[in-house]
């Protein structure tokens, strides 16, 4: 039945690509049949522990061929260009830490790339066929290691199977930690090495050796894959340790995530200081920007974020997204202290049990941090992390409650429908960012494939070589980055701003100086970026107010006169991409 | 009397072919594809499964757990290693290293296992059955279906577009410029096209009919072209709309 909701998803992705009104509706009937008969049959009581997993899994590898079918001939989203272009480096110099002009930070946690170059040099697949496989391993590892975790916390196949089940419905699931980047290998990596340390927490004797080399070998190969999943599984070991100290006397062969969690602070510490000391200012900045919200907010210079803001383009229909996204969360918030009460009947006596509890239990504050205009990234990136809690705490629930044998079924349905509005409204809310794919857009979180962006970075790749001093704007800058193995020009690794060539009419003496200044040899234009169509969507709140969208008219005037200047040759014209050579101007050759 | 060492016989083979393949340099993507990614993903991780755990430690699924994040552990801490030799992270050092992990604790495992005369060697269910073997083939082949559905279907419905370019041959001939065309318009087109300089034609291309997915290119000559004639300038047209310039390309000449 998943196969089968596939189709429908492929039907409703070709739908919307195409502008047929219809594909929204495909779309979500295509999720239901992906989902629901899995949900039926795993929540059901008695069946086979194989026959769950068995589901999970190919659950888990459904709900990633979604992304795959989102983009099934190139990565489109810009995080997939920039660890593409790490991994390129990689290739070209074999060996790590090469200069990522478009995410430096993704030189310095290699781990994905690491594991994707050993599969390229290989086998000798490309980039998107060896990073496709990658990350489908890495999910199959995800939902093995959560099944098992849960299942020896529990004792229980049924709440286990429920668990990894809610842990899917996750926003980030579905489709963000399933793209080509970081995050998506070291979660399951973290998910891994916390099932390795509770088998080598509660085994005696000989035979921990492997679970305690397993669990170190996991968290030393997470700090090395990603700087947040590395802080945060050393935080729950740390958690977990605070626990444990409060409820049994230290002990100190008892104290396996202490060990594990000293090991990890250690780790992190080693690895930013030697090695990625530009993760600092890559997550102070998100981080002191959030802060400075919740200042703003409290002293009232600030406004508060509006939710439900459409950002995305062909996004699903608005108010159905927002009944079932906010059913989802009331759902999850009602839920969480039953939960919570059960985990504390039975399983307090397990440290880990309370753990993920503590976890789940920080929901409402990241809903609390939405309003934060800032709030919304930091909120939707803990997302993965907290439903590790969410997905156990309301597990338990169904299989724990007292109910009369002949009430079971409408008990059953009631949770069955209940997880299915969970897993719709998250989806949802996952969904509603992005939108479903269309032909090409800009901002490539929507976008399908962009084979003409393609198609020109590797055009100047093989006629002038790598690592030219670029400029464009937003995804085909990417494209120039990854594709084109440039050097592109960005405001994360430069701190040079292009945005006034847009703002402005005509290439003036100003411009001209930025492009000399800056060193800029191609200069690249995506004109599809003059579609009236795309430019009210893209207005949206930042933390200094509204944006406004750039006109039409006042975008195609910007750079009108450039074909007049003498000495800027317009080297390459595919109709909607322009390049020129301003080489002759800015002495770049 | 199964063979109560054929796993990990099984894994010692085919960490020697992995081997094998890597310095025979076999082309063949699929026969790569089917024995090197299991280097990667499984056969490291696998082998040292059974080394450092015993059989009754693992069921069935934890093995395969364990096989597959160990494996990845494995090659993600290889990687950190081998960037520190000089060969670094290339095919060779690759399949040296990580076949040379799996062999040595797959050859380490078999003793162990000889030794400890192991009863039982842990395996999944091994009964084989029909409707399940039937509903996961119908799931594979729509699963693929449905992928090859959204690819060729993405293909057609991306923007066609054709390209346009004109750049120096090379530093050393700058009186030489090279002129071309990509076709991706998904459908085959005819083109022409001019190229010419301060009013002058300097070439004349008025038939090119280019399938898509093809490129054509052409050298032109601009000797005696200066910039007080402005740049050179390609103009393409598509025969099936003659008056329309389609795509521009322009070069400056370099001052004399």
């Amino acid at each position: 039945m998943s196969a089968y909701g596939l189709l429908w998803i492929a039907a409703a992705f070709t739908a919307s690509r195409a502008n047929i009104p219809v594909s929204q509706a495909i779309f979500w009937v295509g999720m239901i049949l992906l989902l629901l008969p899995a949900a039926i049959r795993v929540i059901k009581p008695n069946v086979g522990r194989s026959e769950r997993l068995a589901i999970l899994m190919i659950t888990g590898v459904a709900l990633y061929m979604v992304k795959v079918l989102y983009s099934p001939i190139l990565f489109t989203y810009l995080d997939e260009l920039q660890h593409w272009r790490t991994v390129q480096n990689i290739l070209i110099s074999h060996h790590l830490y090469g200069f990522n002009p478009i995410l430096t930070v993704s030189a310095v946690y290699p781990g994905l790339e690491i594991v994707t170059d050993a599969l390229i040099s290989l086998t000798g697949l490309t980039i998107f066929q060896a990073g496709l496989i990658v990350i489908g391993v890495g999910r199959l590892v995800a939902v093995l290691a959560l099944f098992l975790l849960f299942e020896r916390i529990s004792t229980s196949s049924q709440v286990a199977g429920i668990g990894t089940l809610l842990y899917m419905a996750n926003p980030h699931f579905l489709l963000f930690d399933a793209q080509f980047a970081y995050e998506s290998l070291a979660l399951p990596l973290a998910v891994l090495t916390l099932y390795c340390a509770m088998r080598y927490a509660r085994l005696r004797g000989k035979g921990k050796l492997g679970f305690g080399l397993s669990a170190f070998g996991g968290m030393a190969a997470v700090i090395v894959t990603h700087h947040i999943t590395s802080f945060v599984l050393a935080s729950i070991f740390l958690l977990w340790t605070f626990i444990l100290l409060i409820k049994i006397r230290p002990i100190l062969n008892r104290l396996v995530p202490t060990w594990i969690g000293i090991f990890g602070l250690i780790g992190i510490m080693a690895w930013i200081t030697f090695v990625a000391t530009q993760a600092i200012t890559y997550l102070s900045s998100p981080l002191t920007s959030a802060i400075n919200d919740l200042i703003g907010l409290i002293l009232g210079t600030r406004s508060a974020r509006h939710l439900f803001v459409q950002t995305g383009v062909n996004q699903p229909d608005f108010l159905l997204l927002r009944f079932l996204a906010i059913s989802a969360v009331v759902l999850i918030l009602a839920g969480l202290p039953f939960g919570a009460l059960k985990v504390w009947q039975k399983y307090r006596n397990n440290n880990l049990a309370l753990v993920l509890t503590a976890i789940g239990l920080i929901y409402p504050v990241t809903l609390v941090v939405r309003y934060l205009p800032w709030g919304l990234i930091i909120s939707s990136r803990t997302a993965p992390y907290i439903f590790l809690g969410i997905g156990f705490v309301l597990a338990v629930i169904y299989p724990n409650l007292r109910i009369p044998e002949r009430n079971e079924w409408k008990y059953r349905s009631a949770f069955t429908a209940a997880v299915m509005l969970i897993f719709l409204g998250m989806i949802a809310s996952g969904v509603a960012a992005w939108g479903l794919p269309v032909t090409y857009q800009q901002n490539s979180y929507t976008n399908s494939a962009d084979l003409q962006g393609e198609f020109a970075s590797q055009w100047v790749l093989n006629t002038f070589g790598p690592y030219r001093r670029v400029a464009a704007e937003q995804d085909l800058l990417w494209e120039m980055g990854a594709y084109g193995l440039q050097r592109s020009i960005t405001p994360d690794t430069d701190r040079i701003w292009f945005d006034n060539f847009y703002s402005t009419p005509g290439l003036g003496p100003d411009k001209l100086q930025l492009l000399k200044s800056s060193k800029i040899q191609f200069l690249s234009i995506d004109q599809r970026n003059n579609s009236p169509l795309l430019l009210p969507k893209q207005a949206g709140t930042t933390s200094t107010g509204p944006v406004q969208a750039v006109p039409a008219s006042q975008y195609i005037s910007a750079l009108s006169n450039i074909d007049q200047i003498r000495g800027i040759s317009r080297i390459y014209d595919s109709g909607d991409i322009v390049t020129y050579d301003v080489g002759a101007l800015t002495g770049e050759k | 009397m199964k063979n109560k060492l054929l796993d990990l016989m099984i894994v010692i083979v085919l960490a020697l072919a992995a081997l094998l393949l890597a310095f025979t340099g076999l082309q063949s993507a699929l026969v790569r594809l089917f024995v090197m990614a299991p280097l990667v993903f499984f056969l490291p991780g696998y082998a040292l499964t059974h080394l450092v755990f015993t059989s009754e430690q693992l069921d069935g699924w934890e093995r395969i757990l364990m096989s597959l994040g160990i494996s990845l552990m494995v090659t993600i801490i290889t990687g950190i290693i081998l960037n520190q030799t000089p060969a670094g992270l290339q095919t060779t050092s690759w399949s040296i290293a990580l076949a040379s992990i799996t062999l040595i604790a797959a050859v380490f495992a078999l003793l162990k296992r000889r030794v400890m005369q192991a009863k039982k060697t842990p395996h999944l269910e091994n009964r084989f059955r029909v409707m399940p073997a039937i509903l996961i083939t119908s799931a594979v082949i729509l699963t693929a279906g449905a992928y090859f559905f959204a690819r060729t279907t993405t293909n057609s419905l991306s923007h066609s577009f054709t390209s346009l370019w004109i750049t120096p041959v090379d530093k050393n001939q700058p009186n030489v410029l090279q002129v071309g065309v990509t076709n991706m318009e998904n459908s085959t087109v005819n083109y022409r096209l001019t190229v010419q300089a301060g009013g002058k034609v300097l070439e004349q291309f008025p038939s090119i009919p280019l399938q898509s997915g093809k490129t054509w290119n052409s050298q032109v000559n601009i000797s005696g072209v200066t910039t007080a004639s402005g740049p050179v300038t390609a103009d393409l047209y598509r025969l099936d709309s003659p008056s329309k310039i389609y795509r521009t390309a322009t070069w400056w000449p370099a001052s004399p």
